[in-house]
């Protein structure tokens, strides 16, 4: 043995000795175990404390029985005021369809119904439970977190057998995923519903054009539809066959194997519109570090990350989603105005946009030809 | 005398045991020591170990609280000053904003001057002051702080009071002192907010521009209690005309049989009192088809009806519930947390849904209660008392 004092003193140690090293390895130990569990400021725990499931959303008790019932659009202070946004939905038809289950027709879905799915030109329910007056779908496919893809097969294939032709863009959401369909419009109008293409949240990984997060919405042309029912879903080369895996990443994979390309739905300034987080964590930081690996574009932090002419939110319960609907269309401070230009400025990615609307914007240079899709 | 062997003996030194200081391990063989100091020296030990074994639990759990407590404070004091951190980020400007037309919201600014003085104290000066003054706060044509503490970078002045909710009646009295004494003729309207109210500038001067800053009255949310023409709640905010903010601090508060003496007290029921004794008009902030426009609470508990019982029982006016219960022209709310400030400034000013326009009737109809407004706006706006709401 080593004749050594320290030695001595940790292998041999006085009581003295031994209580004061209990203290401080217990206090070590426990500093580590709060840190890592408990404060929410540790990585592990946010991931944790993180909304990634939807259940956790909501306190039950503050959801209401009927859905709320709004100001009249014919009073002195809403008279005419959507001329514009009316017009624009004439032209720009949108298909809604929003994935949700039985459980949550009378907790989610009619909420979404009463504020903003009443502003798309159709709006469905994709569940396993036919309710014709709120409009949802028995798609055939059973319930779980597993079987999004399989869901999301069944409501293109049934949007495209029974509206095809009626409608010229088909956006996917969720039942917490809170939609401004007019600036949805806004930016679908520079482009052709019968060009193949679709837009998201883009992300990186699994693809090499990207693909879009299911949980901010996607949505495709007319055109991305028809092939991916028609050309993608019957080829099990293309597309998995079986009803199990991430939607959003399958569909991406799909879509890119029958040429359907990734746009950019971001505004000309290069702020996002799509937001797969609560709304709070975009605007003021707090993004999990595996969102800035994943996302296609760079993402900003602060008011530079999300666009005036914003598109979705997601993890949106009951209550901010009536908040949103009333800070948005009915409380605004008076006497300003947006003048938002119309036709919508083009994003700055100029390889997700499709040559005929490049060309028709006067943006394409001859030596753009041969530009390869990449990163912004 | 094999111990003064012992002790004599040079290396006894080093070969004493610590465990042991009085007896000392002797290498003389003959002594008997060398045998009874290892004994004795067990057997003292045995004797605590059973104390010290209740000892270890209790320091083990000592420790662990220790380091529990330590873990948490050093974690919120990081988040809260990363937080601040980027918060801060948050204040400078949107980029271009060049489809934002605000002329008409900037002629009325002209003309509506208000001063907004915010409730705070120094230990909210960089957690819930600073937010304020990111957001909404820099729309008011002149925002101070009333702290117990100057801090010129903030815009907060230092009062000679004492901080505490009981205290507050002292603290108010000396802001409206403070405003008089510096501003009172560079304002027309005098806003009272706490540092977790939100206000929308813009619909607060569209509501007084049809009132007369030379008039003695102020707006807020109205509640029937404690007196009969009601008091307006502090956590909302008021807005006091530059008369009404003349009288309290040149009649009111020097008299104490009209206003409460002393520092103690709740501000916005002393406050009261001492307005209706020097003639003060408790206006009407509903708009014109009877919704509130200043709420004590978040705007998502009120439009969702879910508001507790005690609003329901003492809201001077009968509220309708959610939506209907909430103006267009909406000024203020309470209870909101710095996060919610940037998010409700995102969605109001920066987020519009394309195509959509917002128009209000300017000037704006005035509210039901007519015995709440002063004769000469109802003349103005050619409205009597037996007139119907248009």
């Amino acid at each position: 043995m080593v004749d050594c004092f320290v030695c001595r003193k940790i292998l041999r140690p006085t009581a003295s000795i031994r209580v004061a090293l209990l203290v401080l390895i217990a206090s070590v130990l426990s500093a580590v175990f709060t840190f890592v569990f408990v404060v929410p400021y540790s990585p592990v725990s946010r991931r944790m404390t993180e909304p990634q499931s939807h259940e956790d959303l909501e306190n039950n008790a503050d959801i209401p029985d009927n859905p709320l019932s709004l100001h009249d659009p014919h009073e002195v202070h809403h008279e005419g005021e959507a001329e514009e946004a009316n017009r624009l939905a004439q032209k720009v038809r949108v298909l809604c369809w929003v994935m949700t289950q039985p459980a949550s027709h009378d907790k989610k879905a009619v909420h979404v119904k009463a504020t903003w799915g009443r502003r798309c030109n159709k709006l469905i329910f994709i569940s396993s439970k036919n309710n014709e007056s709120l409009g949802a779908i028995d798609v055939g496919v059973e319930e779980g977190r597993n079987m999004l893809w399989g869901k999301t097969k069944a409501a293109y294939k049934y949007a495209y057998d029974h509206h095809l032709q009626e409608y010229d863009w088909f956006l996917k959401a969720d039942d917490d995923t809170y939609v401004i369909v007019e600036n949805l419009r806004y930016m679908l109008s520079s482009y052709d519903p019968n060009y193949p293409i679709y837009f998201g949240s883009r992300f990186k990984p699994f693809t090499k054009q990207g693909y879009m997060s299911g949980g901010g919405g996607y949505v495709l042309s007319r055109e991305a539809t028809k092939k991916f029912v028609e050309e993608a879903l019957t080829d099990e080369k293309k597309c998995k066959s079986s009803p199990h895996g991430a939607e959003d990443a399958e569909i991406g994979k799909c879509l890119e194997k029958v040429g359907v390309m990734a746009g950019d739905s971001r505004d000309s300034l290069g702020r996002g519109r799509f937001f797969p987080f609560t709304p709070g964590t975009h605007l003021m930081g707090g993004i999990p570090g595996w969102y800035k690996t994943y996302a296609y574009y760079s993402p900003y932090v602060g008011l530079d990350c999300c666009s005036d002419t914003a598109i979705s939110f997601h993890y949106v319960n009951t209550a901010r989603m009536y908040e949103l609907e009333y800070m948005l269309y009915h409380v605004r401070p008076f006497g300003i105005q947006h003048k938002d230009p119309f036709p919508a400025p083009l994003p700055p990615d100029t390889a997700s946009i499709p040559r005929p609307i490049l060309e028709q914007a006067g943006r394409l240079e001859p030596d753009e030809k041969d530009k390869r899709p990449g990163v912004e | 005398m094999g111990a003064h062997a012992c002790i004599s003996s040079p290396s006894v030194q080093e070969e004493r045991s610590v465990e042991t200081p009085f007896l000392y391990h002797c290498k003389v063989e003959q002594s008997s020591l060398v045998f009874e100091t290892p004994k004795m020296a067990k057997s003292k030990n045995h004797a605590p170990k059973k104390i010290s074994t209740w000892f270890e639990i209790f320091a083990v759990l000592l420790g662990s609280v220790f380091g529990c407590v330590f873990t948490v404070a050093f974690a919120w004091q990081l988040q809260v000053s990363d937080f601040t951190r980027r918060r801060m980020s948050l204040s400078s400007s949107h980029g271009m904003h060049h489809e934002v037309v605000t002329t008409e919201a900037d002629k009325l600014a002209e003309e509506v001057r208000i001063l907004c003085w915010i409730l705070t104290q120094p230990k909210s000066h960089y957690k819930k002051a600073i937010h304020v003054k990111n957001t909404w706060g820099k729309r008011c044509d002149k925002l101070i702080f009333m702290s117990t503490k100057n801090d010129e970078k903030l815009g907060a002045v230092g009062l000679n009071t004492s901080e505490g909710y009981y205290n507050l009646w002292g603290k108010t009295k000396a802001a409206f002192r403070y405003v008089y004494d510096h501003y009172l003729n560079e304002y027309d309207w005098f806003l009272k907010a706490d540092d977790d109210t939100y206000m929308i500038l813009e619909n607060m001067r569209y509501m007084l521009s049809s009132y007369d800053p030379k008039y003695p009255i102020y707006f807020g949310s109205k509640f029937r209690r404690f007196y009969k023409k009601g008091f307006l709640g502090g956590g909302s905010g008021y807005v006091l005309s530059r008369e009404a903010t003349r009288k309290l601090v040149e009649e009111a508060i020097p008299n104490k049989n009209k206003c409460k003496a002393g520092v103690r007290g709740l501000e916005d029921v002393e406050l009261a009192a001492c307005l209706l004794k020097v003639g003060v008009l408790i206006g009407d902030s509903r708009d014109s088809l009877g919704r509130g426009r200043f709420f004590p609470l978040g705007p998502d508990i009120h439009i969702m009806g879910q508001t507790p019982g005690w609003y329901k029982k003492y809201a001077f006016y009968k509220p309708h519930l959610g939506f209907h219960g909430c103006s267009e022209t909406a000024i203020a709310f309470h209870r909101v947390t710095p996060e919610l400030m940037y998010w409700y400034d995102f969605l109001l000013y920066y987020v519009r849904a394309y195509g959509v326009k917002y128009e209000q009737p300017f000037p704006p109809h005035l509210p039901p209660d007519r015995k709440c407004i002063p004769q000469e706006v109802l003349e103005k706006f050619g409205r009597t008392k037996n007139s119907s709401i248009s």
